[in-house]
């Protein structure tokens, strides 16, 4: 007859070793002395009068160097600014010139090169507007004639200076050729021509004589 | 007691040195630093204002360094056990100050003996939770059983003199701290 064998098994947990099996006092001992030997020099050194004043010595030299920073920073910064400057200056080249050119003392207004290119530019457009506007200004004076109820001709010299003048022989196209003529056929008016032009340069001078002058003038010419 | 001076009088001085290790300059340079931690200048240090120390609050056995120093249990450490305590840590101590130093850590009501639930407490704090409770009981257990000679069901100084000693740990090298600064 077979006989069965059954065997039942149960499972326990296996017991917690330390290392190399130690106690716990070998085991947590350098724990402990770790532990330990941290606080005390932590004590020792909390109070140590030559680190005090290290520390002490250390703050003032911070102070110091926080001072030496500070005005690097200020020199970084104007020389940031300058930059700035002189590349504005590089660019708007041919409009700072142009503003130049307008203004008087051949310098740009204080100020408008720190306010940048826009200011600049408005700047060149006022110059221009008052350049515009001034231009009718640049041009020759008109000649002003005048001719009165009564028919006389009252003429302006370079002076400025009103005067009458009987004389159409200037203004009218018609007497021109006729002057031509007489001064071809006889030598004695080429005389009188020339007393003409002189009396003309007496004119110049007095009104009584240009009285005098002008009758004679005109008896000449109907005979 | 209680009154408050810059420097220590030559026979206190004196007093100090029998009962520990340092020299007389030593002694003062370490005068020095207790007067600083002395912040009410009444001579003597309050328990509580080790735990106002950033470095020291980090200190996982912090309140069992603390007893070794606080000898009377009164929550005051003056200069003289200061000084006692710090004499110990010296590398000339002897060893079995340095083992008696290691008992007050796990003698927790300073009864004069080791009971199971006090190491337990100290394994506690300082192995944190990386141990289960049942595995701090099964070390605790064993080493009760190897260090407990006559089934007390405790450990006393003897015992756990036994214990240290007979396992060869280098105790001179461990609970040693350098005073070079001051020589």
């Amino acid at each position: 007859m077979f006989i069965l064998n059954i065997h039942q098994f149960t499972c326990s947990p296996h017991p917690y070793w330390l290392p190399n099996f130690m106690d716990v006092f070998n085991w947590s001992m350098p724990f402990i002395s770790e532990k330990v030997a941290e606080m005390l020099l932590v004590l020792l050194n909390l109070c140590d009068d030559e680190e005090a004043e290290k520390n002490e010595h250390k703050d003032i030299i911070n102070k110091e160097e926080d001072e030496k920073k500070r005005q690097l920073l200020r020199a970084n910064v104007k020389s940031v600014s300058k930059m700035r400057m002189f590349s504005l200056l590089r660019q708007e080249h041919e409009t700072i010139m142009m503003i130049k050119s307008f203004s008087a003392s051949r310098k740009i207004t204080q100020g408008l090169l720190t306010e940048g290119k826009d200011a600049l530019k408005k700047a060149l457009g006022d110059f221009a507007q008052a350049h515009k506007m001034d231009l009718i200004n640049e041009k020759r004076p008109p000649m002003l004639d005048r001719v009165n109820s009564r028919g006389e001709l009252f003429r302006i010299n370079s002076k400025g200076d009103s005067f009458r003048s009987n004389s159409y022989a200037d203004l009218k196209p018609l007497n021109r050729p006729q002057e031509t003529i007489k001064i071809t056929e006889c030598s004695d008016s080429n005389i009188t021509t020339n007393n003409f032009n002189t009396n003309n340069q007496t004119e110049n001078n007095n009104n009584t004589t240009n009285t005098t002058t002008s009758t004679t003038t005109t008896s000449t010419l109907f005979s | 007691m209680g009154v408050s001076r810059s420097t220590l009088r030559t026979e206190e001085i004196e007093e100090i040195r029998e009962v520990s290790i340092f020299s007389q300059r030593e002694i003062k340079r370490l005068y020095k630093r207790f007067k600083r931690l002395d912040k009410e200048e009444k001579g003597s240090i309050n328990v509580e204002d080790f735990n106002q120390i950033p470095e020291l609050s980090m200190n996982p056995m912090l309140p069992r360094i603390i007893s070794i120093f606080d000898v009377n249990r009164d929550g005051q450490v003056n200069f003289k056990q200061f000084v006692k305590s710090l004499s110990t840590f010296h590398p000339k101590a002897d060893k079995a100050d340095k083992i008696k130093i290691l008992f007050k850590v796990y003698d927790i009501n300073n009864d004069g003996f080791i009971t199971r639930d006090e190491i337990e407490t100290i394994l506690t704090m300082m192995v944190g939770s990386n141990l289960t409770k049942e595995q701090i009981s099964s070390i605790v257990e064993e080493t009760l059983n190897e260090a407990d000679v006559n089934g007390k069901g405790k450990l006393d100084y003897p015992d756990f003199y036994n214990s240290i000693g007979s396992s060869g740990c280098n105790a001179e090298n461990m609970l040693s701290i350098s005073f070079n600064p001051f020589e």
